[in-house]
């Protein structure tokens, strides 16, 4: 005889509802992201179009200047990047740039496991550009652009 | 069926993915590009068919921040229905400088946009099937699209634009006459890269120089010459013994490309000349391709393509490919980034030699990033 379990109310598990709620409404754990590069890059400023374009791949140059990007293996600062500057999710990024590495042999960007490790790249070397927790830059870096991350409601 | 030898790539390839994944930093780009393809066609002794496009898989890598890796390999069915195991693309590159960058393997030559851009995985081009005289070596192709040697590239912003430059030194390609000048279709000889080693002391040499500016527009203009080297032996019946010139080849060409929000232009141009035992000869072959994006994620393609080639030129009789036009119309629907269906509707006109024949391609190319 074949057990029939109870479907739970809408269809979904309440317990899981909750998480992904929780995790939704949560605050960002980072405040806004800033675009950095090193003092010695020749350009001084980034709109959200260049920053996308670069990211993708799309352009390599900024007022004739070659630039380089490196990308975050942490899940959630990477996120919001992709949302909120690249409009895309992490695995049509990852198409995209398989591509570009398909057609022209551009491996993709380095991916950072941190704002520190971000900020000891960029000084590495000028015409190099990553993106950090605002709260985080310091030392001989400049800031690009901000992305304003709005603070999320507090659950009711 | 996968041969031996064909194993000991796979398991190399295998090898390399394993070793480059394991960079702490900057992880191996690995992908797989595939196509599955529905062809009928009204063309004599044709039939409808399933046809499996290549497998490709390719490995990119940073080893650091001034050397680049690159593994492109492709498994496909060969004449006999078996599947085969090539390298179709493996190079180290060594960046200098943004101007100058150089690198030793087995490269796609520099003639052109196409060739330089579209590769093996059919997802990433606009059309199910690539300009006919573009063909790859081993689908009987007339063009040298594969280099084997040195490429030194760069690019410069130059106020209006990037210049990008690309120059090829490399084995000259071969061809075996020994199955006489008009062989049947199943003993049409290939283009051979020579991966084993050139037959002669004459290097092929190409070069392509382009300005891309921010406005969407790309020009180029490329060059290219080598001496086609006899693979076939006098005692087989070739034309001249081995290692000997077949024919001095001289490649002119340039392209132009427009890409704009919903609608772009791609057009190339070869001249094509021959010089050899049997006399000077002459070919041109271009092509004129315009896309439409109709609405979100529909493209709708058009391109003519034409060779116009002496039909006394041993080179084109050898491999078999008579002056002709295609007309080709694709409509394609992006499912997403990774997935493409294409319909494709190829006419075949203006042969001399070929009945006109139209051919249906239903394709559905796809990436596993």
């Amino acid at each position: 005889m074949t057990s029939v379990r109870a479907r739970p109310p809408f269809g979904c598990k309440l317990p899981a509802t909750i998480l992904a709620l929780a995790v939704l409404l949560a605050p960002p754990l980072y405040g806004d992201v800033a675009v950095v590069t090193a003092e010695a890059t020749p350009i001084d400023a980034l709109d959200e179009a260049q920053a996308k374009a670069l990211w993708l791949g799309t352009i390599e140059r900024v007022e004739g200047v070659k630039l380089a990007v490196a990308d975050r293996s942490d899940a959630e600062i990477r996120t919001e990047f992709y949302s909120r500057v690249l409009d895309k999710t992490r695995g049509q990024v990852k198409a995209i740039r398989a591509k570009r590495a398909f057609q022209h042999g551009i491996a993709p960007p380095p991916e950072l496991p941190s704002d520190e490790s971000v900020l000891t790249w960029i000084r590495a070397r000028p015409h190099r550009l990553g993106y950090v927790d605002a709260e985080s830059v310091e030392g001989p870096v400049k800031v690009l652009l901000i992305i304003q991350v709005p603070e999320r409601s507090e659950p009711p | 069926m996968i041969r031996q030898p064909n194993r000991a790539l796979c398991i190399l390839l295998l090898l390399i993915a394993a070793t480059l994944t394991a960079a702490p930093v900057t992880g191996a780009d690995i992908g797989l590009f595939g196509d599955v393809t529905f062809v009928d066609s009204d063309a004599p002794d044709a039939s409808s068919t399933f046809v499996l496009g290549v497998l490709d898989v390719y490995v990119t890598q940073e080893i650091n921040d001034r050397m680049t890796g690159f593994v492109e390999l492709v498994f496909a069915a060969d004449d006999g229905g078996e599947f085969e195991a090539e390298v179709e693309r493996l190079w180290i590159r060594y960046e200098v400088a943004n101007a100058f960058q150089i690198a030793a393997g087995r490269f796609h030559t520099p003639i052109g946009y196409w060739n330089r851009t579209y590769h093996h995985g059919s997802l990433i081009q606009d059309t199910a099937a690539r300009p006919f005289f573009l063909d790859f070596e081993d689908d009987h192709g007339v063009l040298p699209t594969h280099v084997i040697g040195l490429m030194a590239s760069g690019d410069a912003w130059a106020g209006v634009g990037t210049f990008h430059y690309e120059l090829t030194v490399g084995n000259g390609q071969s061809l075996d006459s020994s199955g006489g000048l008009d062989p049947a279709p199943a003993d049409r000889p290939e283009l051979d890269p020579t991966n084993l080693g050139d037959l002669n002391n004459d290097k092929s040499v190409a070069s392509r120089l382009s300005l891309r500016n921010d406005r969407g527009w790309q020009i180029g203009a490329f060059g290219l010459t080598q001496a086609i080297a006899e693979s076939g032996a006098l005692d087989r019946g070739s034309l001249v013994a081995t290692g000997e010139t077949l024919a001095d080849q001289t490649l002119l060409g340039f392209d132009v490309r427009y890409e704009g929000k919903r609608y772009g232009l791609l057009s190339e141009y070869f001249r094509i000349d021959h010089d050899g035992p049997a006399g000077g000869h002459d070919a041109t072959a271009f092509y004129i391709q315009a896309w439409f994006d109709p609405a979100e994620k529909w493209r709708l393609v058009y391109r003519f393509a034409s060779l116009d080639s002496d039909e006394r030129d041993p080179y084109f009789r050898l491999l078999g490919l008579p002056a002709q036009d295609h007309h080709v119309m694709t409509l394609g629907y992006r499912m997403d980034e990774v997935s493409v269906v294409r319909l494709e509707v190829d006419r075949l006109a203006g042969s001399p030699t070929l009945a006109d024949a139209t051919t249906i391609r239903a394709q559905w190319a796809f990436l596993i990033p």
